[in-house]
């Protein structure tokens, strides 16, 4: 049996728009405020009243060919056994050779410490009343306010300063036997998660019934975040 | 019909001028060094003083330049880690072995130079050696941009020969410079024998120079065809770098980088005897200058031109 290759299938047609996938992203990998694991496309087109507009959740490929993977001068950024390109911070020295080479603007560099602004936030939302970010890390024992200690199980829960980050597909999830966070909370269910290599499997089934499509196809990086139907 | 895309991407450059900085010394490194093995070998001993600055010159640029590029690491501590990784399809990796050995022997070959031996058959023999290393050195900072297929200004082939010979012109401009301010140092610009002798063997250089900037200048002209009648995305590219670093590129890159050294130093061969031979010397001081500072900003304008965002294309 071939090796398991995870990816996703969007379903543009019952994909209705809602964010809540960059939300549930965010929450799950503690990301910071600036970056976008799980992102997306606003196109809106023509001229009233003949107008179109898309919404077109993006997120990291997991490319085979990724280009990321390939001039990571010290194989940081790597190809699982499952497919997933993932990235071990032990090994990065911080060349940001990854997020140049990604075509799709799916990796985010850390320049500076991430979440500055929240970790040394000294004013309360409503003084008097509600405690400061900071406070609240504090007293939770946390980095964060509001952070995930699940996230830290394969990946530092923050990821420090001068390396990057991404989409790794919620592996931390995975490993226990969940669906990534984004899957899960489309309440569409746009995102169709798991073996591509399986032909039974959930997203082999759509891409046999419809015509897949994948970002930039010219770039021969052969994504494995494919996208079926369209209005 | 037109369109009007929302995505959020990261903000601002991911390569800075320290990118930018390395590849200029780097380059000038390269270029000095190969300079120095040329000369020692086709004149047997005849530009001794030249060689010795271009060999001295040639490891502290490239150490230099790598030093700024582990400025720019987000983990510089890291960097011995890529000692320990394989990635032979990382043109970086490829350059955090061969560099820092071409830093080595340009060390142990400067260290010769000083020692004045007139001929010197180890110097030259690992001249010889260092000269495939050096044009490998030279070749990977191109091949680093032209590898990215993200970045479609960069992802073409005049790229690796474009770095080539930028490395040939400001190596042997940085050179000159050097030269002139260890001249005048020494004291030998104000003996009028010295100067002639000094102007008489310069010619072999210019010739040299002019030769590499013309190459330049064809392989700008192909670059620049290749990306205005390309893809969509290469034009897309081209445009996007011309409107926020256009005037740094042309003007300085081009402009005073190549083209006014050309016409000043033909307005100098074209008259001939009967330019003095101070003015030839301050000629030499002012082109040099200007090839160095071209030579910069040329790369500074590629590096941040590359990754000026383009328009995003949407999948389906």
């Amino acid at each position: 049996m071939a090796k398991k290759q995870y990816g996703m299938v969007i379903d543009l047609h019952a994909c209705v728009g809602c964010s809540a996938c960059d939300i549930a992203c965010k929450r799950e990998n503690n990301v910071p405020h600036s970056f976008a694991w799980s992102n997306h496309i606003i196109e809106t087109r023509g001229t009233f009243p003949d107008v179109s507009y898309r919404y077109i959740p993006t997120l990291c490929n997991h490319c085979t060919d990724a280009p990321c993977v390939l001039n990571c001068p010290t194989t940081a950024m790597y190809k699982s056994e499952d497919g997933l390109t993932l990235h071990d911070p032990d090994k990065c020295i911080g060349c940001a050779t990854c997020a140049v080479s990604c075509p799709y603007g799916a990796i985010f560099v850390n320049h500076e410490e991430p979440f500055e602004e929240i970790r040394h936030d000294e004013s309360p939302a409503i003084a008097g009343c509600t405690s400061t970010g900071a406070e609240v890390a504090k007293r939770g024992g946390v980095p964060l306010p509001v952070y995930n200690p699940a996230r830290a199980a394969t990946l530092p829960g923050v990821r420090p300063r001068g390396v990057p980050e991404k989409c790794t597909f919620c592996d931390h999830r995975l490993a226990v036997g969940e669906l990534p966070a984004c899957v899960e909370a489309c309440p569409a269910g746009a995102r169709i998660f798991g073996d591509l290599n399986d032909p039974d499997s959930a997203p082999s089934r759509a891409i046999a019934k419809y015509h897949p499509k994948v970002r930039n196809p010219e770039k021969g990086t052969r994504p494995n975040v494919l996208y079926i139907r369209d209005y | 019909m037109n369109a009007d895309v929302v995505y959020i991407t990261q903000h601002g450059p991911l390569w800075d001028w320290r990118v930018a900085a390395d590849l200029f010394l780097g380059g000038a490194g390269v270029g000095a060094l190969l300079f120095a093995v040329f000369l020692d070998e086709r004149f047997d001993g005849k530009y001794r003083r030249i060689c010795h600055s271009a060999a001295i010159l040639s490891p502290v640029l490239i150490a230099a330049g790598l030093f700024l590029l582990v400025l720019k690491l987000g983990q510089p501590m890291n960097m011995f880690k890529t000692w320990l990784n394989f990635n032979p399809t990382a043109p970086l990796w490829w350059g955090s072995i061969f560099q820092p050995l071409l830093v080595l022997g340009a060390i142990v070959y400067a260290l010769r130079w000083h020692a004045g031996k007139e001929v010197d058959s180890f110097r030259r023999w690992l001249g010889r050696l260092l000269t495939p290393l050096a044009l490998i050195v030279g070749a990977y900072h191109g091949l680093l941009l032209t590898v990215l297929v993200s970045r479609p200004l960069w992802n073409t082939g005049p790229t690796v020969v474009a770095a080539l010979l930028g490395f040939a012109s400001t190596g042997i401009a940085v050179v000159m410079l050097v030269h002139l301010i260890r001249m005048k140092i020494a004291g030998r610009l104000a003996d009028d024998g010295h100067v002639s002798e000094f102007l008489r063997n310069m010619r072999i250089v210019r010739n040299i120079l002019f030769a590499v900037i013309l190459l330049q200048l064809g392989t700008f002209f192909f670059w620049w065809l290749s990306l205005r009648f390309g893809s969509l995305e290469q034009r897309e590219a081209l445009a996007a770098a011309n409107e926020a670093y256009g005037p740094m590129f042309w003007w300085l890159g081009i402009g005073l980088g190549l083209i006014l050294p050309l016409i000043v130093g033909w307005l100098v061969v074209l008259r001939g005897e009967s330019v003095h031979p101070r003015l030839e010397v301050s000629v030499i001081w002012v082109t040099s200058a200007m090839i160095l500072i071209g030579g910069f900003f040329f790369r500074l304008a590629v590096v941040l031109g590359g990754q000026v965002p383009l328009p995003i294309h949407t999948p389906v």
